[in-house]
């Protein structure tokens, strides 16, 4: 388990950490991965640096990183987007075409019910996902808010996360919501934590990854 | 709504001043009529009784286009912006700058949508030096290029035509119909010939494209397709045209047919295009900006999966357009070439990623369309990088360098797709981005981009496609078809005396002897008259 106080030095450690330690294996499309399975992050405050890893990533001009505004859309966005293969925005608040997770069910949840333990947003569609041939199904799957010390914490499921490129927008997205839900329940934010059941890196960024953590 | 309605808003919406006076107006409504008034205005300047003659002629244009104005002030589309001297009144659209209007069903309805204010991009000193040229910038982001509809799905040729208009609005540059025999055929020719009429009238008054393909492999009767080609070229269309889907066996077989499209296409200087199945299944749309089609594996997975049940197929989303030649004048560096493409390359993701994220919003009627299969919207399109005087055929840049140059970069540009392919799915936006490269045609930038500098592939008999300058030609070409994987075309110039039998042994021997999947043939007037096959290489 990584432990730290700040985003970015959570992102660098697990880097490090799957460069080291991780093993190689090859994946669906003949691409060389290394990978940790179930590699648990927890950051104490994001929020100081949070944008930090997606500003890192953005300053290389061998590609393009999506904007910080789209970032942020597709994880509140309500709307089913046909140029998108699936959003999160779509599955958290209006999942089903009718079911709004967030708004529904964890925020009235969360105010009648400090405590609880059932305050869980599932990204997860078995009518679609759960398909052989579907190769495009969402890597986070499931988000758990929790009150504690009158905090705003939030635990993640990421059953596969590019650790290089999906990190830095994904731990945004997270705290985001984390974000929503705290200030509508009027609690302070507290810390995230991500389970990553399969942390990897693409052999194409080895390089990359390499010289970050130097 | 009126035509010239219609041209009013696209005046607007092509142009980069917000706000237009009536004499502006009417300058580019009627430029034809407008600049001949002021030159026979100029050059009786001496006869006052012949001026107030052209004065009474340019009164009664600026009254018609007030009239429309009027009416479009009615509609709530135009407003007075501002009265100056002598009550000159200036327009606008009621819209903001950040909206667009989309004319809806029946020419009647106006529905405004979001059009997004686009980030500074890596391109626009090019832009500013007519290196490039963005396809159709106006509606760049909030239309597509082209699109596909498949007849199979489609149950009438009023259904087709219903489709075909609705779609004028949320496309800007072509309509490709599919399969076109498969509702020609069970449609009485009155009809046919009607629909032609309607279409070819309609593609002018709204600057579309129309691309018919027929699929020999797929005719059932050929008596009833010899009577729809007839019917086509007595049109003389100027804004639809026909490819003819075959193989070397269906061009036998439909040997009568063949010779119909030859005698009757040659006559009113029609070009026929056709592709060769067996080279390439996917099919091919022909544009103003060039010709589209789609990826091989791809097209095969769309039948096998969807067993052509989605009716309508995106194949090109954003067009930026390249003048290498005028590009080697500014800079004879190859690196600074690659950079520059790589650099269009982005700006198309940032286009692409706008496109898709207001989709629901942009291609409302498409999806609504293909329902149940919404997702698929852009599945198997892709934005276009088009190449001007590119050198093949050319003589001030090297081709073999120039190719070999871009075969390169296509490889770096792949990758980079591909690379963006991987973040957007890390990141949650799983996003389909494909580039294709292809040629531009010359009429989309005949403004901004140098004179052609290639010279016309003709030939006068049979043999003329055994000479070894053809051949080399053709070989050549036959690479730049495999890099040029959005689509090609060789167009061949057909001179001399003929009878349609001697023209399709020619289709045959271009489907039998070269890996060319698409190619045409030019009957029309080409400069240099009666000139010889190798003078006319030579040159």
């Amino acid at each position: 388990m990584i432990k730290t106080d700040s985003t970015m030095k959570a992102w660098k450690t697990a880097l490090r950490y799957v460069m080291h330690e991780g093993k190689d294996f090859m994946d669906r499309d003949g691409r060389m991965c290394r990978e940790i399975m179930n590699l648990q992050i927890e950051i104490i405050k994001p929020e100081g640096d949070i944008t930090s890893p997606i500003e890192h990533v953005s300053g290389n001009k061998d590609w393009v990183y999506p904007r910080l505004d789209d970032i942020a859309n597709v994880t509140l966005t309500r709307k089913f987007s046909p140029g998108h293969i699936y959003v999160y925005g779509q599955r958290i608040f209006n999942f089903d075409g009718n079911i709004n997770q967030i708004d529904k069910f964890v925020i009235p949840l969360l105010r009648k019910d400090e405590p609880t333990r059932r305050a869980t947003v599932s990204l997860w569609d078995p009518k679609i996902d759960a398909d052989i041939f579907n190769k495009e199904v969402p890597s986070m799957t499931s988000i758990s808010f929790f009150i504690r010390e009158n905090k705003m914490d939030v635990t993640v499921i990421i059953r596969s996360n590019n650790l290089f490129f999906g990190f830095p927008a994904n731990i945004y997205q997270t705290y985001i919501l984390q974000e929503y839900v705290a200030q509508r329940l009027n609690k302070e934010l507290g810390k995230i934590t991500l389970l990553l059941l399969s942390a990897h890196i693409f052999e194409d960024q080895f390089g990359d990854v390499e010289e970050m953590i130097r | 709504m009126n035509e010239d309605e219609i041209k009013i808003i696209e005046i607007f919406r092509g142009s980069k001043k917000m706000e237009l006076s009536t004499t502006e107006i009417v300058q580019r409504l009627y430029p034809k009529k407008y600049k001949k008034i002021l030159r026979e205005a100029e050059s009786y300047h001496d006869d006052k009784e012949k001026q107030s003659i052209f004065k009474r002629k340019k009164a009664q244009l600026h009254r018609k286009t007030l009239y429309h104005i009027n009416k479009l002030i009615e509609d709530e589309i135009l407003k007075v912006s501002q009265i100056t001297g002598k009550n000159q009144k200036h327009f606008s659209l009621t819209i903001g700058s950040d909206e667009d209007i989309i004319i809806g069903k029946n020419n009647r309805k106006k529905i405004i949508i979001a059009k997004p204010n686009l980030p500074a991009m890596p391109i626009e000193g090019y832009e500013q030096k007519n290196l490039i040229k963005k396809f159709e910038e106006a509606t760049w982001i909030n239309r597509t290029n082209a699109t596909m509809i498949q007849c199979k799905r489609v149950e009438s040729i009023d259904k087709l035509k219903e489709i075909i208009i609705e779609s004028f609005s949320y496309i800007n540059d072509a309509v490709g119909i599919n399969d076109f025999e498969s509702i020609a055929e069970i449609t009485p020719l009155d009809k046919v010939k009607n629909f032609f009429e309607f279409m070819e009238q309609e593609c002018s008054d709204y600057g579309k494209i129309l691309s018919f393909t027929i699929d020999f492999t797929n005719i059932k009767k050929d008596s009833k397709i010899i009577e729809i080609v007839k019917a086509f070229s007595e049109i003389i269309p100027s804004s639809m045209n026909m490819i003819f889907d075959v193989t070397s066996k269906e061009l036998q077989k439909y040997e009568s047919l063949m010779e119909t499209v030859v005698e009757n296409f040659s006559k009113y200087k029609i070009q026929v295009h056709i592709k060769n199945q067996e080279c390439h299944d996917a099919p091919y749309i022909i544009g103003k900006a060039g010709p589209y089609t789609y990826k091989e594996e791809e097209w095969n997975y769309y039948r096998e999966e969807y067993k052509n049940k989605i009716p309508n197929i995106i194949c090109g989303q954003s067009t930026i357009s390249v003048d290498v030649e005028e590009f080697f004048n500014f800079s004879k560096n190859s690196y600074q070439f690659r950079q520059f493409i790589l650099n269009i390359a982005k700006s198309l993701l940032h286009a692409n990623s706008m496109q898709r994220s207001r989709s629901g919003e942009y291609f409302k009627y498409f999806i609504e369309l293909n329902k149940p299969h919404t997702t698929n919207l852009f599945s198997y399109s892709k934005s276009y990088i088009r190449f001007w005087n590119y050198g093949w055929k050319g003589k001030s840049l090297n081709p073999e360098i120039i190719l070999k140059l871009i075969k390169s970069i296509k490889i770096d540009i792949d990758e980079f797709c591909n690379s963006e392919e991987t973040i957007y799915r890390a990141c949650g936006m799983p996003t389909r981005f494909k580039i294709g490269f292809s040629c531009a045609f010359r009429d989309a930038n005949k403004e901004e981009f140098s004179e052609e500098k290639f010279k016309k592939l003709q030939i006068r008999k049979i043999e003329d496609l055994y000479s070894p300058e053809i051949k080399k030609l053709i070989f050549e070409k036959e690479e730049i078809f495999d890099m040029f994987d959005g689509g090609d075309r060789l167009r061949f110039y057909r001179r001399g005396e003929f009878e349609p039998k001697e023209i399709i042994r020619e289709f045959n021997i271009i489907i039998n002897t070269y890996k060319i999947p698409f190619f045409c043939y030019d009957f029309g007037e080409i400069r240099g008259n009666d000139m010889s096959l190798v003078s006319f290489i030579e040159k």
